[in-house]
């Protein structure tokens, strides 16, 4: 009686639920494995974003790739740089380089990362092109609005020589304050910063 | 059909009624708020005329104008105006700043009118204070636009020098309590804000009208400061020279005597006012220090959400209402 | 027994519209309406998985026991929300990137778990799979509607096309996606009843014109 009990309800309903799950789970495993993005794709997706084609670069550091030897990442107080790529010849004093880096200090202690994309000529350095390219906890990205990214749009040679950098309170040449979201407007200026003191360090003219 | 049958009127109390209407009442109320309008005219020029007139205009108009949707015929309409939304417009007026464009009053106006009271049942049947809405309205949408908050001169009428600067209360927050002097404070000049919030004075002295005429119990908005204040200096340390710079700063004192005061919006016993007041100070020094921000009308939007909390729990002795002993029993065991 | 695919065709998308009459699903509706191609991305995510989810689980109507149905609706969604989110990120990263942690929320989105509990555990697969189709196009529908109007309010722009610089900010914020979502439903369901009580009025003369008594006149008004 009870076997025969145990067998009807419960006994099935368990091995339906497991059964779904076995057979779901196979699927999801092997549909993961097909649909993978890998990093190399996600690097070439922001060169596109950025030059709205492929183009050849060469890596200087990518904290994703398996050589040990540039997969650290430069880390400042206020940021970090993720990945540098050179796009271009670096030797004909006219090319781009490519910075990822992600910017501390956003709302509830998130972070913002972002692309930058510096041309070098022989005028100086200046920054491009910037590109969103993830935040972490940070509830109001939409009113980091094209208004904000292009006040980054500027000349930088010698910005981190006179100690300039990008900050949300105003008043001097790079404030670029958003009002609403000062902390996320924070972050995002650290993410450039970086770029700006890695630069300057590296004494890049 | 007997000659001698009187017919009653059958109503619910309230049978004896004052008779003073909302009509008189709201006529005061606007009465008291223009020495501030002239103020904010006289400081900031014509501009802050032509805000102040918008906003009136448009808050009585988009009353009219929901009516008539309604199917009321104009004589209706104008039999039943009682000003309070021309109250409403003249606050929201008073309460955002010169440089702000010209359609920002109107559409603050027109939202505070018509969401906020008629939607949901005309006068006497708002959930918020419709100024207060009306002002966070405005504050959320045109803040990216205006940018910085203007100083004005006295005798601007003529034109405005639109120089920038934080405002008394960003200073006062940020703990520089020397940036200007108390009595400057009181009479507004050359201070950066909203153009009725400026020159206390004239604040103060609507108020002082609006109690002797019995509308408001000055002694609300009196809790309302002094909590705001005296919570202010414990915050920075029990020092009391931030007491005067926090309660003659930003818009406390519009606020405290004009929106918070709502008949609405507030509680119906006089224990539950004072809770109500207490609650409003201490929110609004607590999320000022925490925001670096005006707070205040945030302060009485949340404040009127309490309300019916209030009003839930602090209950009149019923007249005739004898409390019975209580009578202590003997346990078994 | 042939299967009235208009009719359920007009109750996806307009009768029993899920944002605007059933008041469905309104956590990704309130978040990301702030603009327009949000409301077609979410859409898209949604109608996949509504058509696949509906697929499956009326296929499988029959062997699901009852007492353990929610548990293994739930299964089958997260399965195909988890599909979406991978196909998403390989093909459509923009869509993945602007949806972000409302993807995955899709698994609790009532519009699935509610059109699986009462019209797929029921019905046959292809009458379920055109249910989901077309729940989900009145979802986008209404989602890109919000949207549009947020943007457009709110931003000054409209499928990422900036029109003019006038803004009003309360429209981008959240506060004003539960005004407009409110104001949304209140047009809605103005417009349906409009809609509606033109239809019972030309039935009502249809009868009438065969001759009915006042009785029952009498006892339609009331019930109207």
């Amino acid at each position: 009686m009870a076997n025969k009990f145990f067998s009807n309800i419960w006994f099935r309903c368990i091995s339906v639920l497991l059964v779904l799950a076995i057979v779901l789970g196979g699927t999801l495993a092997i549909l993961n494995d097909v649909l993978y993005v890998s990093p190399k794709d996600r690097t070439d997706r922001a060169i596109k974003k950025i030059y709205a084609e492929s183009k050849d670069y060469s890596i200087i550091l990518d904290v994703d790739n398996d050589d040990s030897s540039i997969n650290t990442a430069i880390e400042y107080d206020f940021g970090k740089i993720n990945k540098i790529y050179t796009v271009g010849d670096k030797n004909s004093g006219s090319y781009d380089t490519l910075f990822q880096t992600t910017g501390y200090e956003g709302y509830k202690n998130g972070t913002i990362t972002l692309w930058v994309q510096v041309t070098h000529s022989a005028d100086g350095i200046s920054i491009n092109k910037v590109v969103l390219e993830s935040y972490d906890k940070q509830t109001l990205m939409g009113k980091l609005g094209n208004d904000y990214y292009s006040v980054f749009l500027v000349d930088i040679t010698d910005a981190y020589k006179d100690g300039k950098s990008f900050t949300t309170d105003s008043g001097n040449d790079l404030s670029n304050p958003v009002s609403g979201a000062t902390y996320s407007a924070n972050a995002g200026n650290n993410a450039v910063n970086c770029v700006i003191k890695y630069l300057g360090e590296n004494n890049e003219n | 059909m007997a000659n001698d049958q009187v017919l009653y009127q059958y109503s619910s109390s309230p049978h004896v009624k004052a008779t003073r209407t909302t009509k008189q009442i709201m006529i005061r109320v606007c009465i008291a708020l223009l020495p501030a309008a002239i103020m904010g005219i006289v400081y900031f020029g014509l501009k802050a005329a032509l805000i102040i007139a918008l906003s009136l205009i448009s808050a009585v108009a988009s009353e009219a104008v929901y009516l008539l949707i309604g199917k009321k015929t104009i004589k209706e309409i104008i039999a039943q105006f009682d000003f309070t939304s021309a109250v409403t417009g003249l606050l929201v007026g008073l309460s955002i700043g010169v440089n702000y464009p010209w359609y920002a009053p109107i559409l603050g106006s027109t939202f505070a009118v018509v969401v906020v009271k008629m939607l949901f049942g005309g006068t006497g049947k708002n959930v918020v204070n419709p100024a207060v809405t009306g002002r966070i309205f405005i504050f959320m949408s045109f803040q990216a636009v205006v940018g910085a908050w203007v100083i004005p001169n006295i005798g601007a009428v003529g034109g405005l020098s639109v120089e920038s600067g934080a405002t008394v209360l960003g200073s006062v927050l940020n703990s520089n309590l020397n940036g200007v002097s108390n009595l400057d404070l009181l009479l507004g000049t050359g201070l950066a804000g909203c153009i009725g919030e400026t020159c206390k004075i004239a604040l103060i002295a609507g108020g002082v009208y609006l109690a002797i005429e019995g509308i408001i119990n000055i002694g609300y908005p009196i809790i309302y400061i002094a909590v705001t204040g005296l919570f202010t200096v414990a915050l920075n340390g029990f020092d009391f020279a931030y007491f005067l710079p926090s309660i003659l700063s930003g818009g406390l004192i519009l606020g405290a005597i004009f929106m918070a005061t709502d008949y609405t919006t507030t509680p119906n016993t006089t224990l539950g006012n004072v809770i109500y007041f207490v609650f409003l100070g201490l929110i609004t020094a607590g999320l000022r220090q925490a925001t670096h921000m005006e707070v205040v009308s945030f302060a009485i939007l949340l404040g009127n959400l309490f309300v019916p909390l209030i009003d839930k729990f602090v209950i009149n002795k019923p007249f005739g209402f004898i409390r019975a002993k209580k009578v202590k029993e003997n346990k078994n065991g | 027994m042939k299967t009235n695919y208009k009719k359920i065709a007009v109750d996806g998308v307009v009768k029993n519209n899920p944002t605007l009459k059933l008041v469905l699903g309104t956590c990704p509706t309130l978040a990301l309406t702030t603009a327009a191609m949000n409301g077609i991305y979410m859409g898209i995510a949604v109608t996949f998985v509504l058509i696949c989810s509906n697929v499956l689980i009326s296929l499988l109507r029959k062997i699901i026991p009852n007492q353990v149905r929610i548990p293994a609706f739930v299964l089958i969604i997260a399965t195909f929300v988890t599909i979406v989110r991978l196909l998403l990120d390989k093909l459509l990263p923009d869509a993945y990137a602007v949806l972000g942690l409302y993807l995955p929320l899709i698994v609790v989105n009532c519009i699935i778990l509610a059109r699986a509990e009462s019209f797929a555990s029921k019905n046959g697969i292809l009458p379920s799979a055109a249910d989901g189709l077309f729940m989900g196009v009145g979802f986008t529908l209404a989602l890109t509607l919000m949207g549009a109007v947020r943007e457009i309010l709110g931003s000054g722009a409209v499928f990422g096309i900036k029109l003019w610089s006038f803004q009003v900010g309360f429209f981008a914020s959240s506060a004003g996606a539960f005004f407009t979502y409110a104001v949304f439903i209140a047009v809605f369901s103005l417009v349906s009843g409009v809609l509606s009580d033109r239809k019972k009025k030309r039935a009502f003369a249809e009868k009438s014109a065969i001759g009915i008594t006042c009785q029952v006149e009498q006892q339609s008004t009331e019930v109207e």
